[in-house]
Order: structure tokens, then sequence, then C-alpha cells
């Protein structure tokens, strides 16, 4: 096999070469898309509408009254472990504090580096059925959360738990994906190679693969719930 | 089996029929009012149109830069030049991931597999299986397909010739599910069997929808969430791309992304959108310690100087096949070809060569995938340039260049036309009941055996036109009528 710098110069050199002669790629049609638009109505409203259109749940709940939800939430499910985010990425203070004083256990989602340990850890945390995160975005003409990875910010959270909860800041709703882009095209770029993951959460895990019969919670959650801290 | 012999298994075939009526109705029906509630739609599929020919045209140029991204992000890049070497190199990896394990376990390497149609195109499955590393679907139709040791039937819905019952049959077997038709309960037995893959797994292997230049970014649209364990849970990650699947920026890729899913389920956007931009970095608590962006070129460089290369703008929606009449009625395997449908006969002939020439005959050249495409490709005019290098090479049968350079002669001059109008109206009134011919010999039969044929009108246009007093008659005809 030959050596990874040769395959790159050959390659490239086969692009240029084809590129070189004469274009058979039609013309690009020129046109410029409207500035993203800014939705008519309540932010919250569309959001919660489009969320429950596809099998996601909304609700409203008061900063001080959070946890005591939450905790209602997990005791109802009768799960005691929790994947969460840390507490300052979670837009209602104190509510781990609250959750670990009502009973409940923070497991420990640092997944070792290597072995020995990592395959311990994640047998550990895929037991877990319950995640919990904020959310860095919300998209109100799709209904979806956008959750960046970063120390602290398990991605494992919103994936393979049960039950997703996420706890949505006001302030960081969105009419849509295009206009947090364009709120700042550049700070998107320099969030997307600062960490190594963006994920788009739109609802349960689905799947249509059997006769196109709507399942959820194939392999992520099969529930998906969208406080927003009021 | 040839390409006549797998359209007939095909047609005769009570339960793909079924299967392949449902799954078009619904998907054209769902993608026409994602496209109605979609603002400034057709703007949209310009837009998208002009991002992915800039992306071509500028390709060396985007693919060095998102290189370079990738590897300023961590990540590492491999150049493979055809199928065999994306192999090779996956395999390593899957190797060199297996002898990192703790002492305690051993037996084969793992690979939890996303959805993508790209390793289907360079064989990875079989080359595996053939090199003891087992490589273990994740996507739910795929596992299906995967487990009935087939292959996907749908660029989409991998799954969509089998039925319910197929399912469960296939569950009971395999795992000793009680037989059902609940759906759910199907998918939970899935769940709980792939849970064990992705956990145990040495490497987990995606495709990528679209890599952005701009920050090297692999992106990966998925529903059930497998794409997302793959990338997340295994030590160590593989992308395998396409080199053409490019776009400039982040803000091109968000309005690819509204095109894609609308056009690939009806949906406004997937359950999931990963963007995976290098491996876990310093104090994140989970992700793949390594991440291999592998990019496969395969026939693509080549295609792009071609007059296939407008085929290398398609963006896998399988749009086109759910439109296509022909699809409806065959399905994806009849095709034989790793990318079926109108999109991949032209796809397979402009990568892959002329043994795939002869699938663009299976077309009727309406023009319904180039209405349907996101990204308005001319599939049309590609499949008729297709068509001429069938001709052109020696591939058709020989009867059919007789046939046509007779057809050139009789075009070739006026008595020779007439002569062989009188011919074939007496010809075929000879052979014909009714109006009709049931049967004709050979060569001809390759339509008979199908459909009839009508005989030819006892008189010709010309006789008619000249007993009704020709151009004099015309104009009064033509005119105002008394």
């Amino acid at each position: 096999m030959s050596r990874p710098a040769d395959g790159r110069a050959k390659m490239l050199g086969s692009i240029r070469q084809s590129l070189k002669g004469v274009s058979h790629l039609p013309s690009a049609p020129e046109v410029t898309l409207p500035a993203p638009s800014m939705l008519d109505g309540d932010l919250a409203e569309r959001f919660a509408k489009e969320l429950s259109q596809i099998s996601g749940q909304f609700l409203r709940v008061p900063a001080a009254e959070v946890a005591g939800w939450l905790l209602g939430l997990m005791q109802a499910s009768d799960a005691h472990d929790l994947l969460a985010w840390q507490a300052t990425d979670l837009p209602a203070p104190g509510v781990l504090d609250a959750l670990q004083a009502g009973g409940m256990h923070i497991v420990d989602s640092d997944v070792p580096r290597d072995e020995p340990g990592r395959s311990a850890a994640l047998a550990r945390i895929e037991q877990v059925t319950f995640g919990l995160t904020g959310a860095d975005a919300a998209f109100a003409d799709t209904g979806t959360l956008a959750l960046l990875a970063g120390p602290g910010r398990p991605r494992l959270a919103s994936l393979s738990v049960r039950t997703h909860v996420a706890l949505l800041d006001p302030k960081r709703l969105y009419a849509s994906w295009a206009a947090w882009l364009a709120a700042d095209s550049r700070a998107a770029a320099q969030r997307m190679t600062g960490a190594s993951n963006l994920t788009l959460v739109t609802g349960p895990s689905r799947t249509g693969d059997i006769e196109m019969t709507l399942t959820v919670g194939v392999h992520g959650p099969r529930e998906m719930i969208v406080a927003l801290v009021c | 089996m040839s390409f006549q012999t797998r359209i007939d298994t095909a047609l005769h075939n009570d339960i793909l029929q079924i299967a392949l009526d449902r799954n078009a109705n619904r998907r054209i029906a769902g993608r026409n009012l994602a496209f109605e509630n979609l603002p400034d739609a057709e703007a949209v599929r310009d837009r998208g149109r002009a991002i992915r020919i800039e992306a071509l045209a500028h390709l060396d140029r985007y693919l060095e830069q998102f290189a370079d991204q990738v590897e300023a992000n961590g990540g590492q890049v491999h150049w493979a030049a055809d199928a065999s070497e994306a192999r090779d190199i996956i395999m390593r990896l899957a190797r060199e991931s297996a002898a990192r394990r703790p002492d305690g376990r051993t037996g084969p390497p793992i690979i939890a597999k996303g959805k993508t149609m790209i390793s289907e195109e360079i064989g990875l499955n079989h080359a595996c299986e053939a090199a003891g590393i087992q490589a273990v679907e994740t996507d739910l139709g795929e596992f299906i397909v995967q487990l009935r040791h087939e292959t996907p039937s749908h660029l989409i819905t991998p799954a969509v010739h089998l039925r319910r019952e197929d399912v469960s049959d296939l569950f009971n077997k395999e795992f000793g599910m009680p037989p059902t038709l609940d759906v759910t309960q199907m998918t939970a037995v899935a769940r709980a069997e792939l849970r064990r893959t992705f956990f145990a797994a040495d490497l987990g292997l995606s495709g990528v929808n679209f890599g952005v230049a701009e920050t090297g970014t692999i992106t990966i649209v998925t529903n059930e969430g497998n794409g997302r364990l793959c990338t997340t849970v295994p030590r160590v990650h593989v992308a395998l791309m396409g080199i053409e699947r490019l776009v400039p920026t982040l803000v091109d890729l968000e309005v690819m992304l509204r095109l894609l899913p609308r056009s690939a389920t009806a949906q406004k956007i997937t359950s999931y959108v990963s963007m995976l931009t290098g491996p876990r970095r310093p104090g994140e608590p989970d992700g793949p310690e390594e991440l291999h962006v592998v990019l496969l070129d395969n026939g693509r460089s080549r295609a792009l100087g071609g007059d296939l290369a407008e085929s290398l703008m398609c963006i896998r929606c399988g749009a086109c096949l759910n439109v296509c009449p022909v699809y409806r009625e065959i399905g994806g395997h009849a095709y034989g070809a790793v990318y079926g449908g109108p999109i991949g006969s032209v796809v397979s002939t402009a990568l892959f060569g002329t043994e795939f020439n002869e699938l663009a005959n299976a077309s009727t050249l309406c023009g319904a995938c180039r209405d349907i495409c996101p990204v308005r490709i001319d599939i049309p005019t590609m499949l008729l340039a297709v068509r001429g290098r069938y001709v052109e090479s020696k591939q058709p049968p020989a009867w059919l260049k007789v046939g046509i350079a007779g057809w050139a002669w009789a075009m070739g001059g006026t008595v020779r036309y007439r002569l062989a109008q009188r011919l074939a109206a007496l010809g075929t009134r000879l052979l014909g009941r009714n109006g009709r011919i049931g049967a004709l010999p050979p060569p001809l039969n390759a339509w008979t055996n199908r459909r009839d044929f009508p005989t030819f009108a006892g008189q010709t246009f010309r006789d008619r036109w000249r007993k009704r007093g020709g151009a004099q008659s015309a104009g009064r005809a033509n005119g105002a009528r008394p």
C-alpha cells in the first residue's frame, strides 16, 4: 500500500486533471435565500407544537419547581440513577443537589480513556435509564434542541437512556437553525471546532424500517421531554 | 442472473409488489407535503443545487481544506483510491483496536456499523467475514437484511421488500422471539441484541452525509440513534466518506439539511443530526478516542471529468427511486447494483464502468426523477448518454444493430420509406387478429412476450392525405369552419 502522502497527492491530482478540461458540470443557479424569518407568534408555542407532532413532550416549569418535578418524574418511573450535565450547564440552579438530597444518584459519566476501566465504566453507564441535560439552543420551527459536547456534558445522557429530559433556558430559543447560525456565523464555526460533537435532537429515537410503521425508542431514548424553565 | 431474469423474478414476487406500492405511495405524498410546508422551497432547491455544484467545481480545494481541518481537530485522514484500499484500512483499524482490549476478552474484532451505503459499495461485510472480523449492521433495516444474508433494496429503507411477518419469522429463528405482528415488540428485541454490540464493539463505522470543508465536520443524519451510538461508544470511530460529499460551509450544511430529510423521509428534520468534529477532546467525559476519516475515490475523481459528472451531486435521498415507475415495479434488487433506481443507473456506470450500462434501459424517460430531485439533477439526459454508450459498445444483441441499420436504410429515401410502410402494414395484418399481434417471431418476440403489438393501419397517412385532397383540403380544415 502506498504512503498516505502519496495517496493524497494522487487523489488530488486526479481531481485536478478532471477539473482541467471542459466542465460537464451544469452552471450554478444564482439565488440568494431570504434572511431567516423571525416566525409569527410565540417561539415557545411553536416549539411545543412541533415537538408534540413528533412524539416529544413539552412543558413549562418555574425554576423553583424544577427539582421537585424531576424527583416526581424519576420516582414515577422507579429510577434512582441518572446521567446528567454538570450543574453550571443547567438553567436551574441547585437542581442536582436537590435531586441528590432526594435520594437520587448521579452516576459518574466520565469514561476512562483506556483499559482497564473503560469497558466497566461503559457497562455501568449503559444501565442508567434517566438522562438530564441543558441545551445550547432550541429551534422553534422544527422542535429541535442543539446539544454541544464539552467538559461535564456527557453525550450519552441524551442517548443511551430511556428518558431524556432537557432543561431549556427561554433565552436559548431561536426561530430556526438558520437563525442561530445567522446570529453569529463566526461563533458557529468556533463552537463547532471547539467540541467533538454538536448534536441536533428532535424528539425521541424512531424508526420506520418495518413496513414503515413508526416505532419510538429503537436505540436511543423512548421519551424525550423538554422543560422550559421560566 | 441477467437483468431480464432479475426483473422477471421481481415482477412475479407478490409480496415485493405489495411492499413497493405501499412504500412509494406514502413516501411521495409525504415528500410533497413536506415541500409544500417549506418556506421558499424552490429557492432552497436552487440554492442546494448551487452549493453542490460549487463543491464539485472546486473539489480539490474543498477536499484539501476539509482534510486539513479534520487533522487540525485531532482526526486522522486516510486516502483510499479504491474499494480494496478502503477495506484494508478499516479492517486494519479494527484489528488494532481489538488488540487494545483488556486481557479478559478474546474473540474476533467487532465493528458496529451505522447505516452506510458506501460500505456496501466497497463490499466491506463480505471482506470482514472472510477475514474473521465481525461486522454488525445496527440500523434496524440493515440488521434485518444482514440476518437474512441479503443486501439493501432501497437507499433509505433497506428492508422495504419485507413484511412484518418476514421479520417476525426471522427474529423467531435467530433470537427465539415468540411470533408476533407487533412491530414495537420486534423493535425491542433488536434494541436489546444491538445494545450488546455497541458496547462490545472495537470500532464504530459510519458513513457521512455531508462533510463541511470550513470546519472539518462530518455530519450524520439518523432517526434511530444507532449512528450516534456507533460514533460515541466504541474507542475508535471510522467515518467512510465518498470524496464528493462536501459542502463548503456550515451555512451551506443547514441549507442541505432542509432538503435531505424532507426528500428522504418526509421529515422536517431527522431525530438526530450528529455533527462530529474530531475525537473526544480533553475534559469531555465520553466520545471516541480516535477519529479516522477514510476518503474514498473509487472512480469519483475520474467521473468528475466525464459527461456523467452531474450524478456526483446526488445526496442519496432516494426520492427518485420512490417516484420512478420502473423502480416501483421491480424494486432495488433487480438492478443488481449497490445503487439502484434512476440515479443508481447513472452512478453505477459513472463509478464502476460499462457493465452497468444496461440499467439505463430500465427507464421510461418520463422525467419524474428530475422533477423530484431536491438538487434537480438531470437524470434523464444522463440516462440517454448511458444508453448511447450501451449501443456504441458491443453489449447490445446483434439483431438490435441489424434492426437499427435496416430502419436507417428505410428512412433514407422516399421510395424506400413507402415500401417499408406497405410491407409493415401487410406483414402485421397477416400476423394480427382484431388489430393486435400476440406473438412475433424472434427477435421481435422480446416485445410480444410481455404485451401485444398493434397492427399497422391498412392505409398509410400519405394515402389518406392524398384521398382527402391533400394540401387544399388541409387548408380548409385548418381554417374557419363554415
